[in-house]
C-alpha cells in the first residue's frame, strides 16, 4: 500500500516538475508571439503613410517620430484621468479649455475663447469656441463640456477628481456657454481648468475612449500600441488650423540609453530624456540642435509627517538642515537647473517665494537632532528604484550630507515597477518626482488634507485655510501673501525635501521647426512642423 | 599481461610523493592554469590591500570633476559624481568576493553532502529528493534569488546564505552522480561487507573519492556565482551605496558609456579578468586532478 502512495507520489511530483518546466518554456513565448503584430503595423505604416503624404497634392509634411518609456508597466490607457494615463497621445487627441502661455503658466484660451467671473470668484463663465469639431465630425458643445467635468469629478480614480472638487454644479444655458457654480470663491479657477489632465470629451465618448482615443485633438488614432508603437495622422479640420507634420509616431522605448542612441543615430526626430552628461554625444552633430529648457520638473525626499519618526517636528527639520541643494545640482544634474525651496512650483511663477529661507547647517541640525531625541545619531532607511534618472545621484548625495550630521541613511532599492504600489505613500521615507505644477495646483493637489496623492500625509488645518484664503482673495498682492505663507510652512516644516527643479535636455533634429522652449508638457502639437525630406 | 605486471611493478621504483605535490606539478605544466592562478591571486591581493594605496577616496564626490576622460590624476577618468574609477574599481569587488567565497563554501558543503548520502541511499528517498531538486532547478536562480532577497532584505548574510543555497542545488546533481561512480566499486563493498556504518562510508570513502569533482565544481561555480551576484547588484538588489560595487558600477555608469566608457570599462575589465581567471584555474586544476572537464567527467 505505502509503495503504491509513493508511486503516486513521485508520479504527481514528476507531472508537476513537467508543468513548471513546461511552463517556464511557454512564458517568453508569449511576448515574443506577440511581438510581430506590433511590428507588422509598423511595417504597414509607411504605406500608410505614403498615401498621406502623396494624395492632397499640397502634401509636404513629413512623420514625426519620437519617444517616451513605458511609464506605468504597460497599463497604459487613453482615459486623461486615470491614474494609468498613456500622456503623450493623451495630449495630441484631446484639447482643454485653457492652456498655458508659451513662456509663463498663464491661462490663454483653448476650447473656451474667453471667460469671466461673478464679483465673488464663485461663479465663473466660460464661452465656447463654435468652429471645434471631433474627430467623428461632430461639433462640440456645453453639453460635452459638462460631461467631461462630471468625468473628470466622477470617473474611477480620477487623478484631478480633488483639484475640481471646488465645482458644485455646471450649467448650460445654451450650447457654447458652460457656468460652474463653485463651493467657494476660486480667484484663479483658470489655472484649476488649465490643468494637463482636465481635457475635454465627446459626450458619452467613455469608457471608448480608453481605446479610440476620440477626441477634438489636433491628431487622431491611428493605432494604439501600448510598448510597442502608437500611430496618429493630422486631423486637418482642426480649429486652430492643419497641424505641421502629416503623422506623429510615439515610440515607446524602455531602457533610456537606447532611446538616446536611436536619436542619435536619426531614428527618432528628438528626445527630451537626455541628462547633461549625453550633450558630448552631440558635438559633432551639425543634424541636431540641444536645448536646455528651465521647467518646475522635480525630484525629491518624502518624509511621512503622520508616522513615526518623522511625526516629530524637530526631526523633520534636521532632515532639511543637511541639505546642500546647490551640490545637489551640481552633482546630480551637472548644475542645469535651479535650486528648490522644498517647492514644486514651476519657477517664474508669480506667487513662488523668491528664496531659501536657511542653509546648510551641520550645528543647528545635530541641534535638531538632540531636541527630537536622538542626539546619539539617527538611523533611517531611505525607499528608492530606478524610476526616475536622478534618484540614483540623489541618495547617494543626501547620504553623504546626511552623515556629516550623524544620520545615517540606508539606501533601500525596491522594484522599480512595484515602487509606487509598495514604498510610496507607505514607507516613512522614500524618493518621488513630479512634474511642473502652478502654485494653487502644487499646495491644493499634493499638500491639501486628505488629498489622495498628498505623499507626505501633510494634514495642516491652518494650511488649508491659508489655501482657501488665498484662492478667496481678490487682491493680487494679498493672495500672494497667503500662498507663500503656505509656501514657507512647507519650507520650515514639511515633510519633503526639494533640492531642486531639473532643466530639460532635449536633443532635436534641426531640420524640424522651431519646438517651443518649454517643455514638451504643454506644447501646441499642431505648431510644430517637420518637412517630408526631413529625414 | 606484461605490460600490466611492469606497471603495478613501477610504483615502487618512484618517491611516494603527497597527492597536492602531485596536483600542483601537473598545474606548474599548464600555463593557462598559471595564468589564471596569477588572476585570481593579484585579485585576492587587489581587493584585501587595495583601501591602503589607491590614490583617491572611493566614495569623495566633486561636481568640478565630473565624467571626466582617464588622465594622469585620475587613471580611468571620474563617474557622474565625481568620484575616481581607478580607485572604485579596485575595492569594487570587495563585497562581491567576500559574499560569493562564502557562499561557495555553503553551497560546496551542503549540495555535496545531500548528493553523496543521496547517491549512496538510492532509494525512494533520493528519488523524492531529485525530482524535487529537478524542479527547484527548472526555476530561472535569479527569480528564486530576487524573490528571497527581496523578502529577507539585502543584508550580507542573507545574500551569502541565498547564493549558497542556490547554487548548492547545481551541487546536489553533481556530487550525486560522482557518487555514483563509486558506490559499486570494490571498495565501497568492501566497506558495506565489513558492516561499517552509512556515515563512516561516506566519511572515509565516498568523500575523499568526490572531493576533487566538488572542488572543480565550486571553482567553476565561483565565477558564474560572481556573474550571477554582479547581475544582482546590477539590478540593485546587491551591495548598496555607498558601497562601491562593480555591478552597481556598471549599472549606473551605462548610461554615461558613449560619454566616459571607462566609468563602464574598469569595473567590467575587474571582473572579466576574475572570471577568466577562475575559469583557466578550473580547467587546469581539473586536468591536473585527472578530471578532464571536456572528456565528459562528472564535472
Amino acid at each position: 500500500m505505502f509503495t503504491k502512495k509513493i508511486h503516486w507520489l513521485i508520479t504527481i511530483l514528476v507531472v508537476l516538475t513537467m508543468i513548471l518546466t513546461a511552463c517556464k518554456g511557454a512564458a517568453p513565448e508569449e511576448p515574443v508571439a506577440e511581438e510581430p503584430p506590433a511590428e507588422v503595423e509598423v511595417v504597414e505604416e509607411p504605406p500608410t503613410e505614403e498615401e498621406v503624404v502623396e494624395e492632397p497634392p499640397a502634401e509636404t509634411r513629413g512623420v514625426l517620430r519620437y519617444n517616451t518609456g513605458i511609464v506605468y508597466g504597460g497599463l497604459e490607457n487613453l482615459n486623461p484621468v486615470d491614474p494609468n494615463r498613456f500622456w503623450p497621445p493623451i495630449s495630441l487627441l484631446f484639447d482643454r479649455l485653457a492652456t498655458p502661455a508659451d513662456d509663463e503658466m498663464r491661462p490663454t484660451p483653448s476650447l473656451a475663447k474667453s471667460w469671466e467671473s461673478n464679483a465673488t470668484g464663485e461663479v465663473w463663465t466660460f464661452t465656447l469656441r463654435d468652429d471645434v469639431y471631433f474627430h467623428d465630425g461632430t461639433q462640440l458643445t456645453s453639453a460635452d463640456v459638462a460631461y467631461s467635468v462630471d468625468h473628470w469629478l466622477n470617473a474611477e480614480a480620477s487623478v484631478i477628481a480633488g483639484s475640481f472638487g471646488v465645482v458644485e454644479s455646471v450649467d448650460t444655458p445654451d450650447d457654447f456657454t458652460v457656468v460652474f457654480n463653485l463651493t467657494q470663491p476660486v480667484v484663479d479657477f483658470p489655472l484649476i481648468v488649465m490643468d494637463y489632465r482636465a481635457r475635454v470629451l465627446k459626450k458619452g465618448s467613455f469608457p471608448d475612449i480608453m481605446e479610440t482615443g476620440m477626441g477634438s485633438g489636433p491628431f487622431k488614432l491611428e493605432t494604439l500600441d501600448v510598448g510597442g508603437v502608437t500611430v496618429l495622422v493630422a486631423n486637418d479640420d482642426y480649429w486652430d488650423g492643419p497641424p505641421g507634420v502629416a503623422v506623429i509616431e510615439v515610440f515607446m522605448i524602455a531602457d533610456n540609453e537606447a532611446a538616446i542612441q536611436a536619436t542619435r543615430a536619426g531614428q527618432i526626430d528628438f528626445s527630451i530624456d537626455l541628462i547633461a552628461d549625453h550633450i558630448p554625444m552631440f558635438d559633432d552633430a551639425d543634424d541636431f540642435v540641444i536645448d536646455i529648457i528651465p521647467t518646475g520638473n522635480w525630484s525629491g525626499f518624502v518624509m511621512r509627517t503622520d508616522i513615526p519618526p518623522f511625526d516629530n517636528l524637530d526631526l523633520r527639520q534636521a532632515m532639511h538642515l543637511v541639505v546642500d541643494r546647490q551640490e545637489m545640482l551640481d552633482l546630480a544634474l551637472a548644475g542645469l537647473g535651479e535650486v528648490s525651496c522644498d517647492l514644486g512650483i514651476t519657477p517664474g511663477d508669480p506667487y513662488l517665494i523668491p528664496e531659501c529661507l536657511y542653509e546648510q547647517d551641520f550645528e543647528a541640525a545635530a541641534a535638531k537632532l538632540a531636541d527630537a531625541g536622538y542626539a546619539d545619531g539617527f538611523e533611517i532607511d531611505l525607499y528608492t528604484a530606478d524610476v526616475c534618472s536622478d534618484w540614483t545621484a540623489l541618495t547617494e548625495i543626501f547620504q553623504q550630507q546626511a552623515a556629516n550630521a550623524g544620520i545615517e541613511v540606508n539606501i533601500v532599492n525596491v522594484s522599480s515597477d512595484g515602487f509606487w504600489a509598495e514604498a510610496w505613500m507607505i514607507q516613512p521615507f522614500v524618493m518621488t518626482c513630479w512634474n511642473e505644477r502652478t502654485t494653487d495646483q502644487f499646495l491644493n493637489e499634493i499638500y491639501r488634507s486628505g488629498g489622495s496623492w498628498n505623499e507626505s500625509f501633510w494634514n495642516v488645518p491652518e494650511f488649508d485655510a491659508l489655501l482657501d484664503a488665498a484662492r478667496a482673495e481678490m487682491d493680487f498682492e494679498k493672495r500672494k501673501e497667503h500662498y507663500q505663507a503656505a509656501q514657507t510652512m512647507l519650507h520650515m516644516d514639511g515633510g519633503t525635501i526639494i533640492p531642486y527643479y531639473s532643466g530639460m535636455v532635449r536633443a532635436a533634429k534641426t531640420c524640424l521647426g522651431e519646438l517651443p522652449q518649454i517643455g514638451l508638457f504643454f506644447a501646441d502639437w499642431n505648431h510644430i512642423t517637420k518637412p517630408a525630406d526631413c529625414e | 599481461m606484461t605490460l600490466v605486471a611492469q606497471s603495478v611493478e613501477q610504483p615502487p621504483r618512484t618517491k611516494r610523493r603527497s597527492p597536492l605535490a602531485e596536483t600542483w606539478d601537473n598545474l606548474r605544466k599548464s600555463w593557462a592554469g598559471m595564468v589564471g592562478l596569477t588572476l585570481i591571486v593579484l585579485h585576492i591581493l587587489i581587493a584585501t590591500t587595495s583601501p591602503v594605496w589607491i590614490p583617491r577616496d572611493p566614495l569623495e564626490m566633486n561636481a568640478k570633476i565630473r565624467t571626466q576622460a582617464p588622465s594622469a590624476e585620475h587613471l580611468m577618468g571620474t563617474d557622474k559624481l565625481g568620484r575616481d574609477v581607478f580607485s572604485r574599481s579596485m575595492v569594487g569587488g570587495r563585497v562581491t568576493m567576500v559574499v560569493t567565497l562564502i557562499a561557495i563554501s555553503i553551497a560546496v558543503v551542503w549540495g555535496g553532502l545531500l548528493g553523496i548520502v543521496l547517491g549512496l541511499v538510492n532509494g525512494r528517498a533520493d528519488e523524492l529528493i531529485m525530482r524535487f531538486v529537478d524542479a527547484l532547478l527548472s526555476i530561472p536562480w535569479l527569480l528564486i534569488i530576487l524573490l528571497i532577497v527581496s523578502v529577507l532584505g539585502t543584508k550580507m548574510w542573507v545574500q551569502a546564505l541565498t547564493f549558497g543555497f542556490t547554487y548548492g542545488i547545481l551541487t546536489v546533481r553533481v556530487a550525486r552522480a560522482a557518487t555514483l561512480d563509486f558506490v559499486t566499486s570494490e571498495f565501497v563493498l568492501a566497506a558495506r561487507a565489513r558492516g561499517e556504518r552509512k556515515r563512516t562510508i561516506v566519511i572515509k570513502e565516498l568523500i575523499p573519492n568526490v572531493r576533487d569533482v566538488l572542488l572543480v565544481d565550486g571553482a567553476m561555480n565561483w565565477s558564474w556565482m560572481l556573474l550571477g551576484f554582479t547581475s544582482l547588484s546590477f539590478l540593485g538588489f546587491g551591495v548598496t551605496p555607498p558601497t562601491p560595487d562593480w555591478g552597481f558600477m556598471i549599472a549606473k555608469n551605462r548610461e554615461i558609456l558613449g560619454v566616459q566608457p571607462w566609468a563602464v570599462f574598469g569595473p567590467v575589465v575587474m571582473l572579466g579578468t576574475l572570471i577568466i581567471g577562475i575559469n583557466l584555474f578550473a580547467d587546469a586544476f581539473a586536468k591536473a586532478l585527472g578530471l578532464d572537464r571536456s572528456q565528459g567527467a562528472p564535472v
